[in-house]
């Protein structure tokens, strides 16, 4: 039970080290220039909750 | 073998309607479908996510999560991978293909918080599904969802050029609407013996 416990808080650390490093990169990869006026509707992201999202980050700047 | 992955397809597409008869996937349903233009590139968006998690996460459980004994845990690495593909697509269209970003890019973190991919992977598992098969349902589900979201997005556009009356405008008369598909699509049933 002990070597199991280890072996799903390893790859649950894992797959969270690749979420951050995805959402790192993501974050840091600048828009196409002819995407920066892309336009959102701000009751759409009232009703999706993703954090994650860089439209949402840039709608609320 | 081709037959029956065709028809499996077929089954996740119109039967098993992932939206009328599983009912996941609807928040994008009702939220992305006021207009044709954007509820087609949310349906090609949700197919392009739900394929590759897909392919992804089968592989992940039956080569990882089985032989570890950790099994328990596939829906929280489902979650875990699904948002870091989604982060990586993004930044792949980013760099890549602008165009098809500019077309896709408002949809792409929408599917993240979509039951209905978590629901695909989740049920190809838990159905003990080839890869194969598990790829057919995918691709059947996905295109299921595009067709009803599509269609749906036409009939809204009707609804809100009808003489509706006032206490069943926007959601109500939406959902009502939803139900009679749903019902339409129960015609399907049988199709497949």
């Amino acid at each position: 039970m002990t070597k199991e416990l280890i072996i799903a808080i390893v790859a649950i650390g894992l797959l969270i080290a690749v979420f951050f490093v995805s959402y790192i990169l993501n974050k840091k990869t600048p828009i196409p220039k002819e995407c920066e006026e892309l336009k959102i509707d701000a009751s759409k992201c009232a009703a999706c909750q993703n954090m994650a999202c860089t439209l949402r980050k840039k709608e609320e700047k | 073998m081709v037959v029956a992955f065709i028809l499996a397809i077929i089954n996740a597409m119109l039967i098993q309607n992932v939206v009328l008869y599983r009912f996941y996937g609807i928040c994008p349903f009702l939220g992305v479908s006021k207009k044709s233009n954007e509820a087609l590139s949310m349906g090609l968006a949700v197919i392009f996510v739900i394929v590759i998690a897909s392919a992804i996460c089968w592989p992940i459980y039956h080569y990882i999560l089985v032989p570890a004994n950790i099994a328990f845990m596939d829906t929280i690495t489902y979650i875990l991978v699904i948002a870091s593909l989604v982060q990586l697509i993004e930044m792949f269209l980013k760099k890549y293909s602008p165009s098809l970003y500019a077309s896709l890019g408002v949809y792409l973190p929408l599917i993240t918080t979509n039951c209905a991919v978590l629901g695909v992977a989740q049920g190809n598992t838990d159905t003990n599904l080839t890869f194969g098969m598990s790829m057919a349902n995918a691709i059947g589900t996905s295109v299921g969802f595009l067709i009803i979201i599509f269609a749906f997005s036409c009939i809204r556009v009707r609804l809100e050029a009808s003489n509706v009356p006032k206490c069943l405008k926007g959601i109500p008369i939406a959902l009502i609407t939803a139900a009679l598909m749903s019902l339409a699509f129960v015609g399907f049933t049988g199709l497949i013996k």
